[in-house]
């Protein structure tokens, strides 16, 4: 059972199989935990969010559509939980998440595409560097760079994954990667 | 291009979850499963409440009208106002209460109210079981 697929886990436990999900759980516990602080910036909050993400999950696995993806399915459960605690503790405004994208055509367009330099992958602090460079963004530019290249959905299943127009997500991940690269270029190596 | 920022990406440290999330987790889902069975006792539970305070209402006054019936009540008066006859014959007058006793109701209506009892029990645990989880949940945020 536990090299079968997310939807045949599914299967087993609507079946009655207890135990498919807890595979499903080990299988992407971290992977959701990673993906919440990513969105809420807060370690306990994360935990908690994932649990809650779980949750759901368990609680409306019946009503998952086995024609799409369950990671899809539960990345949206999980982006839905992150909101749901923003709002409620409203460590955020709604707008934050809204309305953000401009229509800005040479934004849109340009994206420099230029290899990165061969001295940032040398750095010894890579990894705190990227990290303070990516903190930088804004959450929505950040997640959709996150869910594409960390979590390797595409845009399709981003745009279902945030519930929104894919051509939303484009625009995001093109902001995000000109941000992302005047932060890595702003610096002196 | 697409290269570089995905090689960039694995870069990145993954955040680490505390060694308990798992067990966490499994163990939220368990208890979320059983406040669902509670919430399906507290209806079942309100139900039969409600069912056995009727009966237990219905079996007081029909034991009010069978110890009328019976002359219960008359032969008790006796002891107030007849006390030293029935001090000198407690014995028979005992056996005259006992007999006038409308033992049947007595018995129906002490069921109903082990019954009325027993149902609030059961449901006021299931309401302080799902009252303690929502007080949880909402100091996590929820």
């Amino acid at each position: 059972m536990d090299n079968d697929s997310d939807e045949k886990l599914v299967e087993y436990f609507l079946d009655g199989e207890k135990r498919a999900l807890e595979i499903l759980i080990f299988r992407y516990f971290k992977i959701i935990y990673n993906f919440c602080y990513r969105y809420v910036g807060d370690a306990n909050a994360a935990e908690d969010i994932t649990q809650e993400t779980f949750v759901k999950t368990w609680k409306n696995l019946k009503k998952f559509d086995k024609n799409k993806k369950f990671k899809t399915w539960l990345f949206q459960i999980a982006k839905n939980s992150c909101i749901d605690y923003l709002r409620k503790k409203k460590t955020i405004p709604f707008s934050r998440f809204e309305n953000e994208d401009g229509d800005n055509i040479f934004v849109d367009n340009f994206v420099d595409s230029s290899p990165l330099p061969d001295e940032l992958f040398k750095r010894k602090d890579l990894s705190s560097f990227l990290e303070g460079a990516i903190n930088k963004l804004p959450v929505n530019h950040k997640m959709v760079m996150f869910l594409y290249y960390k979590n390797e959905f595409n845009f399709r299943e981003i745009a279902e994954i945030l519930n929104e127009p894919i051509d939303t997500i484009k625009s995001r991940y093109r902001r995000g990667l000109i941000s992302l690269r005047k932060e890595i270029g702003d610096y002196e190596y | 291009m697409e290269k570089d920022y995905k090689k960039l990406f694995m870069n990145l440290e993954d955040a680490k979850p505390s060694d308990e999330l798992f067990e966490k987790i499994i163990l939220r889902i368990g208890k979320e499963e059983r406040m669902t069975v509670a919430k399906k006792r507290i209806i079942f539970f309100s139900f039969l409440l409600i069912v056995s305070s009727f009966g237990l209402v219905y079996s007081f006054i029909a034991v009010q009208e069978a110890l009328v019936n019976s002359g219960f009540f008359q032969f008790f008066s006796l002891i107030f106002s007849d006390f030293s006859i029935v001090a000198t014959y407690w014995q028979n007058f005992l056996l005259t209460l006992l007999e006038s006793l409308p033992v049947i109701a007595v018995v129906i209506s002490l069921v109903m109210l082990s019954l009325v009892l027993g149902f609030s029990t059961f449901l006021m645990k299931d309401i302080q079981f799902i009252n303690s989880n929502n007080i949880i949940r909402k100091n996590h945020g929820f």
